[in-house]
């Protein structure tokens, strides 16, 4: 066999879309691709000493997510747990959870290329998200390391804010997207945020539909 | 201008800007704050507009949202022209052009007035019972005459083009919502304020205040403040408070379950084109979730019926008072007063007050308050004790009024003496603005001192506070706004404490001593009778009393017979009355008709708002695989599948997409062929009972697949109908990777995990979607093998090594790959799934290997093509929900050994064994270039039979094949599978049956070679 392919080109949902920003810092969006991030679907009770073991993580409690430097582990049902690791960490991960986990009733599933993250940050990324979900977004309603899986317009995705509101840039939120939807959420997202002066960027189209 | 109408000194707008507008072409003047309606009543125009049944003349009759019948045309632009605006609610601007609806060619000429002139033929169903039910029009139907009936009875014009305009919905969540910014409202939104909750605060005009603004500002003070002082006073308070959210210009326009509000907010339509924000949107629904919610929507005013009651220049008492205290505007030069009850004595007091004329209060109540009486003679204002309205006068507007007196009995007693007047201040009493509370649910009762409903018991985490509740007096209004806002603040878990209430000191009338007449008599017969109760539908007493006496007497069946409180303003001041008229009719109490039911919208709201941002571009997500950019560079045609786009052909320039289709599916079969498969759903299961849950929930056995291999399988519903197919590879004895349906996906996947949860909780099993994480491009063809493994390394794709329904891992570029050999086409194919970041790079890598080989892309219209050829099904497509695996003849497909299965007790139903259900069969038509029709039905005989036709079946799928160089059809047929070799005919509208054979329906397989 001989192989005469070119060197492998990772292309990332929005590799098309660029950061954008309001004016003044009130807001910033961008995408951050290739997320090392694998479903464990079990009882948290057989999932967490693996887990602590690997990442160094605690479980999280329901609604919330832990996290640390290279890690961050979401909630996302009573028996599923979503990890977000380093890019290009996910082989390592996969091996060491699941030599971890050999034998026990879960599943360890690589699902990097699943979705691709989000990142909201600046004082009005709430008010940007409340223009498309109907969740209590407000600082006394949703809190740093809180996770939410909702739809935003009619995308799916899983919000999670791991910037306080406190800290400089505001609070941050990062959204988990399929990947079919991305570009769809990001355009959505610059819609709901003209009002702060946000570019508006509009989604890929042009598709011919007519015989 | 002058504006004649204006009293110096009165009034909250801002004389130091004037403002102009257009109405039907001419300049209006006016000032900054003034509404389309004081700024007509200011220049002494008071008819805007004709009704919409009888054309007769309408003019203003409430001051804000209450207004039944005047409403304009804003703009001419087709595009964003804005039909059915209340005059009385839209602020004038610079550059406003607004124009009277509903009549032609002019306001004060219009041709459909001959309406009025037949009224007495029109009356109540008339349209019905003419044209849908006499005899004499049977020859013509209800569908010939609807249009012109339409056109005659009209509103504004709708735009006919696309709305410029840009709309946004937000979703906020509060403590404590109010509802109403007057008296009840704000000191209910401060004392809540000051927990800390997180409040909203709403009002639909565009300042604060409610019904002080409406009050003589020398009459009334509120801890030693006068009105305008103590609103601006709470105003700023408010404002301290971070967490509230004031919103003025905005209407609550719905009240759903579980304290859900949705709300409407004019963001632009009051400003002039210059101080517009293009950022902005148009108008902004919010979308409420709240813990509490006040209600604080005030009273509505309502009007008294009386014979011809709908002339321009008959205007509601508070309305008229409204206009003087908020707009600086009286609207007549003598005012007579109209009343049963004393509120309106207050209009006369405040004319006189301002420098007005009072023509004199006519009030029907014999028994009057004697210190009122009193003020009106200090003040040189007639009283006519128990007398009546009886008639009025004036064309385009009131130029006099009838009076007659009243007997014991209350009818009309001697001669009318005329009164000359141009404006009737009338009022009937006030109704609780009950509508959100009746939207949430809550229970009405009936108030026998206002002769009206009221809030009875609550439904939802609600209170209501100041009029909307009954409760007339300033001070008690005030008392319970703040205990409202108290109350609700503590019920969503905030501690505050209760501060001394301000005192309120006023002269105006707070009593009301109201008779309820449901309708004043005229002396005269009822046919001659014009007393309106609805003005915008033009229903009038005597039609409510027609639809009793025809047995339409339910207050639901009355409405929907006569339209009574059917128009944009839903009866607001009128629903009332007509209760009381139908109660009159029926020989029963009001609360007794009962009312009609309160639904949203409480006020009409743009389509577009509703849709918010979601439009245009935004409309739907556009999902796209990987690979989608490359398909759009090919100029593609797509197609919808499931929520996908998926590529259907690649026609080349100038080629035509039938062409294209023919080319790709011959390409597939002679040298190789490349399909972006990556829709397919694909679900990660895994534990050890693995096999046990596929046996459950598929038809065929899995117990024994092998690592490595693959397997198709047919999926069912409870009721033995297959729902999905699909093939599912076992990576290893307790893992399996399942592919479905695109569009069975989501729900495949939610079926399964539900059986998971609550049928099987015994099985050890997880699933977790990987649909999403594989890109997947599908190469088949005597070619593919070859072009592969220009690619894939790591595996030996030799057919006969790498057989038929196995998989493989292997790597490309050094980048992990999983090979399916499965096949949808019937051709030697490859499956390769590759992470899907790197999807469009394999595609291309694909795309280059294989283009020395011919490797031709093709599009879901070939994929379709090419398993037709090889009798593969599509669930959706020849089944239909009702066809079992014996109906598809895939019997194979269902093992009759294994244990139980999702829909196996349904497959030995009477129904499902009965042997003459239409099964799937091939047809071949005897014509080989004739394509039948998908969906097309068969019969048995050459020639068309006299209805009705026996039906043997339906062509399920037909296609002109390109490699067998004829057309192909799969049907669903009668017993297809004992029709071997039998000739059916194909129906076609308007044309000859078409015969056809029935052969076995895979045609790459010997059914074309047995047919000839």
């Amino acid at each position: 066999m001989n192989a005469t392919v070119t060197a492998p080109v990772r292309r990332s949902p929005l590799a098309h879309r660029s950061a954008m920003s309001a004016p003044d810092d009130l807001l910033h969006l961008s995408e951050r691709a290739f997320d090392a991030k694998i479903v464990l679907r079990g009882l948290p009770e057989v999932l967490a000493p693996a887990i602590e073991k690997v990442t160094g993580l605690a479980m999280p409690e329901a609604t919330r997510s832990t996290a640390n430097d290279a890690h961050r582990l979401l909630w996302q049902s009573p028996d599923e747990f979503l990890l977000l690791g380093p890019v290009d960490g996910e082989p390592e991960l996969m091996t060491a959870l699941t030599a971890e986990l050999d034998g026990r009733h879960v599943q360890i599933v690589n699902v990097t290329d699943y979705h691709t993250t989000l990142v909201l940050s600046g004082p009005k990324a709430r008010e940007t998200l409340m223009t498309l979900s109907t969740l209590d977004l407000h600082p006394r309603g949703f809190t740093v390391d809180q996770v939410a899986g909702t739809t935003f317009g009619h995308a799916l995705g899983w919000l999670v804010q791991t910037g306080d509101d406190a800290a400089e840039g505001g609070p941050v939120f990062e959204v988990l997207v399929r990947w079919s939807h991305a570009d769809y959420l990001f355009c959505e997202l610059t819609h709901g945020a003209r009002a702060f002066g946000m570019p508006e960027a509009r989604p890929v189209s042009g598709e011919l539909m007519e015989i | 201008m002058s504006q004649p109408y204006r009293i110096p000194g009165r009034g909250l707008i801002n004389r130091d800007r004037s403002v102009s507008f257009t109405f039907d072409g001419r300049e209006i003047p006016g000032y900054e704050g003034d509404t389309i309606a004081s700024a007509l009543l200011a220049n002494g125009e008071i008819m805007v507009g004709r009704s919409f049944k009888y054309h007769r003349p309408r003019g203003i009759v409430g001051a804000g949202g209450d207004d039944p019948a005047a409403m304009v045309q804003i703009g001419s632009d087709p595009a964003s022209t804005d039909p059915n605006v209340m005059v009385t609610t839209r602020e004038i601007h610079a550059g406003l052009e607004a124009r009277s609806q509903n009549c032609w060619p002019s306001l004060k000429h219009d041709v459909g007035v001959l309406n009025d002139v037949f009224m007495r033929f029109f009356p109540a169903g008339f349209y019905y019972k003419t044209f849908m039910g006499s005899d004499r029009f049977r020859w013509l139907n209800w569908m010939t005459f609807e249009p012109f009936i339409r056109r005659a009875a009209g509103l504004g014009k709708s735009p006919t083009k696309p709305d410029p305009d840009s709309y946004e919905s937000v979703n906020r969540h509060c403590d404590v919502l109010v509802i109403g910014a007057g008296p009840a409202g704000l000191a209910a939104a401060a004392n809540a304020a000051r927990s800390g909750a997180r409040v909203i605060l709403v009002e639909e005009t565009d300042r604060l205040g409610g019904s002080l603004n409406a009050t003589d500002p020398d009459g009334t003070t509120i801890g030693g403040k006068a009105p305008a002082d103590w609103i601006a006073d709470q105003t700023a308070k408010l404002a301290e408070h971070p967490e509230v959210t004031v919103l003025t210009q905005t209407t609550a326009f719905g009240y759903y379950a579980m304290n859900f509000v949705g709300l409407i907010e004019r963001v632009k339509d009051h400003l002039p084109e210059h101080r517009r924000d293009r950022r902005q949107p148009r108008q902004r629904v919010w979308r409420v979730r709240a813990k509490q919610v006040v209600l604080a929507t005030g009273a509505i005013e309502r009007p008294l019926v009386f014979n011809e009651n709908d002339r321009p220049g008959i205007m509601l008492a508070g309305a008229v008072r409204t206009f003087l205290n908020r707009y600086g505007v009286l609207a007549g030069k003598r005012v007579l007063i109209f009343t049963n009850n004393d509120s309106a004595w207050q209009t006369a007091f405040d004319i006189r007050a301002a420098g007005g004329e009072v023509a004199g209060i006519v009030d029907l109540r014999r028994e009057l308050n004697e210190a009122m009486a009193l003020r009106a003679l200090k003040a040189g204002i007639a009283v006519y004790p128990r007398t009546a309205i009886v008639g009025t006068h004036g064309r385009h507007r009131i130029d006099s009024a009838f009076v007659s007196s009243l007997d014991d009995n209350g009818n009309v007693r001697g001669s009318r003496s005329r009164i000359e007047c141009d404006l009737i201040a009338v009022s009937g009493g006030w109704n609780p603005n009950v509508a959100l509370f009746a939207q949430s649910r809550g229970k009405l009762k009936w108030d026998e001192e206002l002769a009206s409903f009221r809030p009875g018991l609550s439904w939802q985490q609600e209170r209501s506070a100041g009029a909307c509740n009954g409760t007339l007096e300033l001070q008690e209004v005030l008392a319970e706004g703040s205990k409202a806002g108290l109350e609700a603040a503590r019920a969503a878990d905030f501690t505050v404490r209760a501060i001394r209430q301000p005192e309120v000191r006023t002269d105006a009338v707070e009593t009301l001593n109201l008779v309820p007449v449901w309708q004043v008599p005229s002396g005269l017969p009822r046919e001659k009778t014009k007393a309106f109760v609805d003005l915008q539908d033009d229903v009038k007493a005597s039609d409510l009393q027609l639809a009793t006496e025809e047995g339409y007497d339910s207050v639901e069946h009355t409405k929907r017979y006569t339209t009574q409180g059917m128009g944009t303003d839903q009866g607001k001041i009128s629903n009332v009355n007509a209760f009381g008229i139908m109660a009159e009719a029926r020989g029963i109490t009001v609360p007794e008709v009962g009312t009609t039911t309160f639904r949203q919208p409480y006020r009409p709201v743009t389509i577009g708002a509703l849709g918010g941002q979601h439009v245009g571009a935004h409309f739907m997500p556009r999902r796209g695989t990987p690979m989608h950019a490359w398909h759009l560079e090919q100029k593609a045609i797509f197609e919808p599948v499931g929520d996908w786009l998926r590529a259907r052909a690649y026609p080349k320039p100038g080629e035509s997409f039938h062409d294209a289709v023919q080319r790709e599916a011959k390409a597939a079969r002679t040298t190789a062929g490349i399909l972006d498969a990556t829709t397919l759903g694909k679900i990660d299961i895994r534990g050890k009972d693995a096999r046990t849950f596929l046996n459950r929930v598929y038809t065929n056995a899995w117990s024994k697949l092998a690592p490595g291999r693959c397997r198709y399988g047919l999926m069912l519903g409870e009721d033995g109908m297959v729902s999905d197919d699909g093939v599912t590879a076992c990576i290893a004895d307790d893992h399996f990777h399942m592919t479905t349906t695109t569009g069975g996906a989501a729900s495949v996947l939610q079926k399964l995990e539900d059986y998971l949860q609550t049928e099987w909780p015994d099985l050890d099993v997880w699933l977790t979607t990987v649909t999403e994480q594989w890109a997947v491009a599908a190469v088949c063809g005597p070619k593919a093998e070859e072009i592969v493994a220009s690619v894939v390394e790591g595996i030996d794709l030799d057919p006969e090594e790498f057989p038929f329904m196995t998989w493989q891992d292997g790597t490309v570029g050094g980048i992990p790959v999983r090979v399916f050999r499965v096949s949808f086409t019937g051709e030697t194919s490859y499956e390769i799934n590759i992470p899907a970041t790197y999807g469009r790079w394999l595609w291309e890598e694909l795309i280059a290997a294989g283009k020395p080989h011919g490797l031709t892309p093709y599009g879901t219209e070939a994929m379709h093509l090419l398993r037709a050829e090889k009798g593969f099904i599509i669930v959706g497509q020849e089944t239909d929900g009702t066809v079992t695996p014996g109906d598809l003849r895939m019997d194979w497909a269902v093992a009759k050994k294994k244990g139980d299965f999702i829909g196996k007790r349904s497959l030995s139903r009477s129904d499902t064994v009965r042997d003459d259900r239409k099964q799937l069969v091939g047809l071949l038509t005897v014509d080989g270039d004739h394509v039948p029709m998908e969906g097309a039905q068969i019969i048995g005989t050459p020639e068309e039979p006299a209805p009705p036709v026996p039906m043997l079946g339906h062509v399920t799928s037909a296609y002109f094949s390109p490699n067998l160089g004829r057309s192909i059809a799969m049907a669903m047929v009668k017993r297809g599978g004992q029709r071997m070799g039998e000739t059916v005919w194909i129906a076609r509208l308007g044309d000859k049956p078409v015969p056809a054979k029935i052969v076995h329906y895979d045609f790459l397989g010997d059914a074309v070679g047995e047919a000839a």
